[in-house]
C-alpha cells in the first residue's frame, strides 16, 4: 500500500501515459524555440515524453559531472560542454554546433534615455547586472568588455565592473532583472532582448560583439541514445534551424 | 523504559537517524583536511564567512526587537483574532523562501510599495547588504516569536496577578516577572531564528543579488561554488555543518540547566 503510494506520488506526473522519457538539459536561452521543439518532438513520437531543465549551462555542466542522469545536453558555450566531456558523460566527436548569438546591451525602460551605449555604462551611479565569468553568458561579457577596453581605455572595462551590483547564475535572471527595473542594464543575447517587457536592447557593435556559439551532444550512458539522437536531429534540421532562426539565433557557421 | 523495550525502540528509531548522519559523514568524506584549509583560505570564503556572521548577528538583533513585543502580545492577549495574528506571524515559515524573495522585491524592490519612494529620495535597497538582513529577518522572525510566545504564555498566571496586586506597572511585570522565567524559551528561539538566518538562501539570492563580500553569504557561495570550485562548496558547507551542531548543542545543553 505504502510503496503504491510512494510510486504514484513520486512519478504520477501525467507522463506515465508515455512509455519513454527523454531528459534533455539545456541553456536557459533556449527556452523559447526548444519548447517549440519539444512539442513537435512529441508530436511526431507519441510514445516519448520530453522533459527539458533549463538552467545556465556551467549549472548543467557540473549536475552531469556529478552523475545526474541526462539524456542530451545543450550548452551555450564550448567551455562547459568541454566540462561534460573532461568528465567523460560525453565523447567530442559527438559535439556539434546547432546555432549561434551575440550579445546586446539591455536597458531598463527608466535608465533608457540614459544609457543608449556601452560607453555611456561607467557614468556615475549606474546599476549593472552581469552573468558570472562560469556563465556561458558572463565569460562571453567579459571577452566583449576586452575588445571595447582597447577603444575606450586600459581602465575601462574594470570601471564597468565596479557598477555591477549583482553576477546571476543565468542569462534569464540578468534579463529579469533589468526588466523588473531593479538595475539600470545588464548584457545578456540578442534573443533575450526580445521576449523583455519594460526594457530596450540596444545593439552593440560588430567590432565588439562576440559571436555565441551553442553545442549539443548525447549523453553517452544514456540508455535513450537513440531517441537523443532523433531529437538533436531534429534541432539541426532544416524544421529545427527555422524555429530557433524565429526566436532570432543565427546559423552555427 | 525497561531495557528490552528501549533495545527495540532504539533500533526503530536507527533508520532515521542514520538518514541524517549518512550525508553529512559524506560531506565530510568529501574533502580531506589539506583541501579544506585551502578552500578556507580563499578570500572568496572568507568574504562569505565574514559577511554570514555580520548579517545573522544584525539580523538576529532585530528579530529580538520586533519579535518580542509581538510575542508577547500574542501570548497575553486573549481575542478571537488571536489566531489570525499568529497565523500572520507564521507565515514565513510555510511560504517558500522564494516567494518570500519575490514578496520583498515588490515590496523594497526599486519599484517597490516602499522601495520606490525610499529610491526617490536616492536610497536603493536591493543588491545591498541592508537587503540581505531584510531577507534573514524576514524568515527567522517567525521562529523566535513562536519559541518566545511559549513561554511567556507558561508563566503562572497566579504569579502575575500577585506582582499586580503589588502595583507592579505592566512594563515592569514584563521585564521583572515574566521575562526572567522564560529564558530558556527566548534562547531556544533566539538560537532557532538564528540558525535560519545563517541557512537562507532563496529570498536573499532573489533579493539582494549576489555579490561577493556584499550580499554572497555562506548559502550562496555554496551555491556559486556548485558551479564551479566544489570544493570550496564543500569546505563552507563543513562550515556551516559544524555551526550548527555547535549552536544545537549549546542550547540543549542551556535547557538542561535551566530545567534543573
Amino acid at each position: 500500500m505504502l510503496c503504491a503510494l510512494a510510486c504514484v506520488l513520486l512519478y504520477g506526473n501525467g507522463s506515465l501515459a508515455r512509455e519513454t522519457s527523454l531528459t534533455v538539459l539545456a541553456a536557459a536561452s533556449l527556452k523559447k524555440p526548444l519548447t517549440e521543439i519539444e512539442t513537435a518532438f512529441e508530436k511526431s513520437h507519441p510514445e516519448v515524453a520530453v522533459e527539458i531543465s533549463y538552467a545556465g549551462s556551467q549549472q548543467l555542466a557540473s549536475q552531469l559531472s556529478l552523475g545526474a542522469p541526462g539524456d542530451l545536453f545543450l550548452s551555450a558555450d564550448r567551455a562547459q560542454m568541454d566540462v561534460v566531456i573532461k568528465a567523460k558523460r560525453t565523447g567530442g566527436r559527438d559535439v556539434k554546433a546547432f546555432a549561434g548569438n551575440s550579445l546586446c546591451l539591455l536597458v531598463a525602460n527608466s535608465a533608457k534615455n540614459r544609457i543608449k551605449v556601452l560607453a555611456d555604462l561607467t557614468q556615475p551611479g549606474v546599476r549593472l547586472c552581469l552573468a558570472g565569468e562560469r556563465v556561458p553568458v558572463g565569460a562571453y561579457t567579459v571577452e566583449m568588455l576586452k575588445k571595447a577596453g582597447k577603444k575606450y581605455g586600459p581602465t575601462w572595462a574594470d570601471q564597468v565592473r565596479q557598477r555591477v551590483v549583482s553576477f546571476e547564475s543565468n542569462v534569464t535572471a540578468v534579463a529579469t532583472r533589468v526588466d523588473l527595473g531593479e538595475v539600470d542594464a545588464g548584457i545578456v543575447y540578442e534573443t533575450d532582448a526580445r521576449q523583455v517587457r519594460s526594457a530596450v536592447g540596444y545593439v552593440i557593435p560588430k567590432e565588439f560583439n562576440v559571436k555565441a556559439l551553442y553545442y549539443l551532444a548525447p549523453i553517452k550512458d544514456s540508455p535513450n541514445r537513440e531517441l537523443a539522437n532523433r531529437f538533436a536531429s531534429l534541432v539541426m534540421s532544416k524544421d529545427g534551424q527555422a524555429v530557433l532562426a524565429k526566436y532570432g539565433f543565427s546559423s552555427p557557421k | 523504559m525497561r531495557r528490552r523495550e528501549s533495545w527495540l525502540w532504539g533500533l526503530a528509531g536507527l533508520p532515521a537517524l542514520l538518514f541524517i548522519l549518512v550525508p553529512l559523514a559524506a560531506l565530510a568524506g568529501h574533502t580531506t583536511a589539506e583541501e579544506l584549509r585551502h578552500s578556507l583560505a580563499q578570500p572568496e570564503t572568507l568574504k562569505a564567512i565574514l559577511l554570514s556572521s555580520r548579517t545573522t548577528i544584525l539580523s538576529l538583533v532585530v528579530v529580538v526587537i520586533l519579535g518580542l513585543p509581538l510575542a508577547y502580545f500574542s501570548a497575553r492577549w486573549k481575542s478571537r483574532l488571536s489566531p489570525l495574528i499568529d497565523a500572520i506571524a507564521d507565515l514565513p515559515i510555510v511560504l517558500p523562501p522564494a516567494a518570500a524573495g519575490i514578496a520583498l522585491l515588490a515590496a523594497f524592490g526599486r519599484m517597490g510599495w516602499i522601495g520606490g519612494p525610499l529610491y526617490s529620495l536616492g536610497v536603493q535597497i536591493t543588491f545591498t547588504t541592508t537587503a540581505v538582513v531584510i531577507a534573514q529577518v524576514f524568515v527567522s522572525l517567525p521562529y523566535f516569536v513562536r519559541s518566545a510566545a511559549e513561554g511567556i504564555r507558561a508563566v503562572a498566571s497566579e504569579e502575575i496577578s500577585a506582582a499586580s496586586l503589588d502595583g507592579a506597572g505592566s512594563l515592569r511585570i514584563a521585564w521583572s516577572v515574566i521575562l526572567p522565567q522564560c529564558r530558556s524559551a527566548l534562547l531556544a528561539g533566539t538560537l532557532l531564528a538564528w540558525a535560519r538566518s545563517l541557512g537562507e538562501f532563496g529570498a536573499t539570492l532573489m533579493f539582494a543579488g549576489n555579490f561577493v563580500g556584499r550580499t554572497q553569504t555562506i548559502p550562496l557561495a555554496i551555491y556559486a561554488g556548485f558551479e564551479g570550485d566544489l570544493s570550496q562548496a564543500v569546505a563552507l558547507s563543513i562550515v556551516l555543518l559544524v555551526l550548527a551542531i555547535l549552536v544545537l548543542f549549546v542550547a540543549r545543553v542551556v535547557a538542561r540547566n535551566e530545567r534543573r
